[in-house]
């Protein structure tokens, strides 16, 4: 556990020193919001939409930063330093941490932005969203992270991830968009503990399943 | 004491064969240099050998004490160096050296300290790799792939983007190589680097 947690300590070192990543994802959810602020009206602004608005920001911002976690070690070919020190599925999970502390970055950031800017983005259940978040950065994460350790040893990077990833993450962004209805009030029925459950068992099934073949796609 | 188990290893790619049947045997204090000529598949066999790219047919062990040593407790005894080995451009000397002992679990900052000064980068320790030369790179590679004190030491073209100062203590390291325990496996292509091996195997003549 302490390397993989030296492999996440080494990924934010470098993210610090460079906020490639950081920067980018700023820019990028304060424009969203911005473009959306002024294209829709305020009486415009219901639960459903800005409930579905906020993952289809979360959904973009994490495919500009996310997606870079394994590539960004292919394409600087330092991925040969951390297979000499590190088995695969240590660097998979220390790359699935930093990929989750990403995320919840982003999640947080849009979720101030939507709170400033957006009228009808007001909890009726803070706990629940909070959990929301929580359980869909890891599930988002999850699903990413090993796409992104495919995409690595791939021609056309860029084109791929994005494609590959919604058919993927579809389920974790409707369930997370239900969710955070549930969380602003919109619904009045109470299946959170389905929605949450599922997430569960999506990074579960996920995680373990790249645990076991994390080595295959590092293989020469 | 390790000791290396190469069997009837072969390596292709798309079809095309890289080498045939490579068989040796090594351990501790021992050296073998690799030779051949631009794409005999000198590199190929060292990737093997460390467990980087896996043989079409074959396969390699390390044993310690007549026990298998398995992939995850591999990379704690073995240090690779390599012109593409790349290091992490925001990241400074010291906190490569740093990096590199917490993920093989060793504790040693006189040595990488020592280790530093031998390569000439004591002065240069806190400055990110990013702004470092090819020389430079390369000493801090050896730095990185020493502090761990490895049994195994793997080195792909040892001399390469050196002066001659770095030559001399490559040249050093290949001669202390039986006197520090340590099976050192490397690759070249200069006729003088071969001296310092007990063994060597030429890939072309093997084809």
């Amino acid at each position: 556990m302490k390397i993989v947690l030296n492999i996440l300590y080494k990924d934010l070192l470098c993210e610090i020193r460079t906020r490639h990543v950081i920067y980018s994802l700023l820019v990028f959810v304060l424009t969203t919001v911005f473009v959306l602020l002024f294209s829709i009206s305020d009486n415009e602004f219901t639960v459903d939409l800005s409930a579905s608005l906020f993952w289809v920001v979360s959904f973009f911002s994490t495919m500009t930063g996310l997606s870079r976690s394994f590539v960004l070690e292919e394409e600087k070919q330092t991925i040969l330093f951390l297979r000499l020190n590190a088995t695969p599925e240590q660097i998979y999970l220390g790359k699935l941490f930093y990929s989750i502390v990403v995320n919840l970055i982003i999640n947080i950031t849009i979720t101030f932005a939507f709170i400033l800017f957006i009228p009808t983005f007001v909890f009726s259940n803070l706990n629940l969203f909070i959990l929301t978040i929580l359980v869909s950065s890891i599930s988002i994460s999850s699903a990413v992270t090993i796409l992104s350790a495919i995409i690595s040893k791939a021609e056309n990077k860029g084109l791929l991830l994005p494609f590959l990833s919604f058919p993927i993450l579809l389920p974790i962004l409707i369930t997370s968009i239900n969710l955070t209805k549930l969380s602003l009030g919109a619904f009045s029925f109470e299946n959170e503990a389905n929605y949450l459950q599922f997430m569960i068992s999506y990074s579960v099934v996920l995680i373990t399943a790249s645990l076991l073949f994390i080595k295959y796609i590092f293989e020469e | 004491m390790i000791t290396l188990q190469v069997n009837n290893i072969s390596k292709s790619y798309n079809q095309q064969t890289v080498f045939n049947e490579v068989s040796l045997f090594a351990s501790e204090k021992y050296s073998l240099a690799i030779t051949g000529k631009n794409g005999s598949g000198k590199s190929t066999l060292l990737k093997i050998i460390a467990k980087l790219v896996t043989p079409t047919v074959g396969s390699v062990l390390f044993f310690e004490n007549e026990f298998q040593i398995f992939p995850n407790k591999l990379n704690s005894k073995l240090s690779f160096v390599a012109p593409y080995l790349f290091l992490y451009e925001e990241l400074t000397a010291i906190e490569h050296l740093t990096l590199i002992q917490k993920l093989k679990r060793i504790s040693n900052n006189i040595l990488a300290i020592e280790l530093l000064k031998k390569f000439s980068l004591i002065e240069s320790k806190h400055k990110k790799v990013g702004s470092f030369s090819s020389g430079m790179l390369q000493r801090l590679k050896y730095c990185i792939a020493l502090v761990s004190k490895p049994k195994i030491l793997l080195l792909d073209e040892p001399t390469s983007n050196l002066d001659h100062e770095g030559e001399i203590i490559i040249y050093d390291l290949l001669k202390a190589a039986k006197k520090n325990n340590t099976l050192l496996i490397y690759t070249t292509n200069h006729k003088s680097e071969l001296k310092y091996a007990d063994d060597v195997i030429d890939l072309n003549k093997l084809k």
